[in-house]
């Protein structure tokens, strides 16, 4: 729990105000023509920071206790889970919650993060998981986040299993 | 069963739409980006249509198909359109791969444009 602990101070540091006016200046100079890469020789871009450490808080969370994801979404926010959409705090935690697993594992192969013309973060999660003692399982997730009053939120979530070959 | 939300709409259209380009004719794709587009490939950032199209145009296969497996589309707070793709794909003579893509999609002068591209192949065990 203490390496818990230490990723929501890490989080909480991320979404201070100084960091998302920071956050806001690059991305309205990122709008223009100037790359939006540059930096990346240096120290990674603030929204690759921001991103990345809102996918491992998110699968830390998820595969310790997914009970505590309500604190990332708003009643606003939308989850389409295999398909099947879900709107709100309330419904989208209550799904997670609902899933039928008891113990699930993320592995995360590759992500990546771009900054949106309207200054939030997106991020995209191709990786592996293994639920219960089901056969490894490849998954895709996209996440939408948001800076509102100071803080990031997933405004939305997109999950899929990557399952190709049926019947 | 009343008619599918818009969003959905405009997100079919626009995944229907790009991989009929890219398996046809890839360089007509110009027409979807804008100079302030992103896109991810394998890792890789580019920035601008140009850039975009530069990267798209110099990929090293002559003939490619793609098979959407799932598409998911969601309305974004800033009025977007977010789509998310799961496939397979076959190149050449290669064989079939599992990709994932999302795409953003914003209006701009009442025309949809992506703004955001991000693509990866499934490729999830290598060496050791």
């Amino acid at each position: 729990m203490a390496s818990l602990s230490g990723d929501q101070n890490r989080l909480k540091h991320l979404t201070s105000a100084k960091f998302s006016a920071s956050l806001s200046s690059t991305l309205k100079e990122s709008g223009g023509r100037a790359s939006v890469w540059e930096g990346r020789m240096g120290d990674k871009p603030i929204w690759e920071q921001i991103g990345s450490s809102f996918v491992q808080h998110y699968y830390q969370l998820f595969d310790t206790d997914r009970n505590q994801l309500g604190a990332i979404y708003t009643d606003a926010s939308c989850l389409t889970w295999e398909g099947q959409q879900f709107q709100g705090k309330a419904a989208i935690v209550e799904k997670l919650n609902n899933l039928p697993f008891t113990k699930i594992a993320h592995s995360i192969t590759a992500q990546d993060h771009q900054p949106t013309p309207d200054s939030c973060i997106l991020s995209m999660v191709v990786g592996q998981l293994k639920a219960d003692e089901d056969p490894i399982m490849g998954f895709h997730q996209v996440f939408l986040l948001k800076n509102i009053n100071d803080a990031w939120v997933c405004t939305n979530d997109m999950f899929r299993l990557a399952l190709h070959n049926f019947g | 069963m009343a008619d599918k939300p818009v969003w959905e709409q405009i997100g079919t259209g626009f995944v229907q739409h790009y991989y009929q380009q890219f398996d046809t004719n890839r360089v007509n794709l110009a027409d979807i980006y804008t100079d302030a587009s992103c896109l991810t490939w394998e890792g890789e950032g580019f920035q601008g249509k140009n850039a975009i199209m530069v990267k798209i145009n110099s990929l090293p296969f002559k003939t490619i198909q793609h098979s959407i497996t799932a598409q998911d589309h969601q309305p974004t707070p800033d009025s977007c359109v977010l789509s998310m793709v799961v496939g397979q794909l076959k190149a050449d003579e290669d064989q079939v791969m599992g990709f994932h893509q999302m795409f953003l999609l914003k209006n701009v002068e009442n025309k949809w444009i992506c703004s955001n591209d991000v693509f990866r192949l499934a490729l999830h065990n290598f060496g050791s």
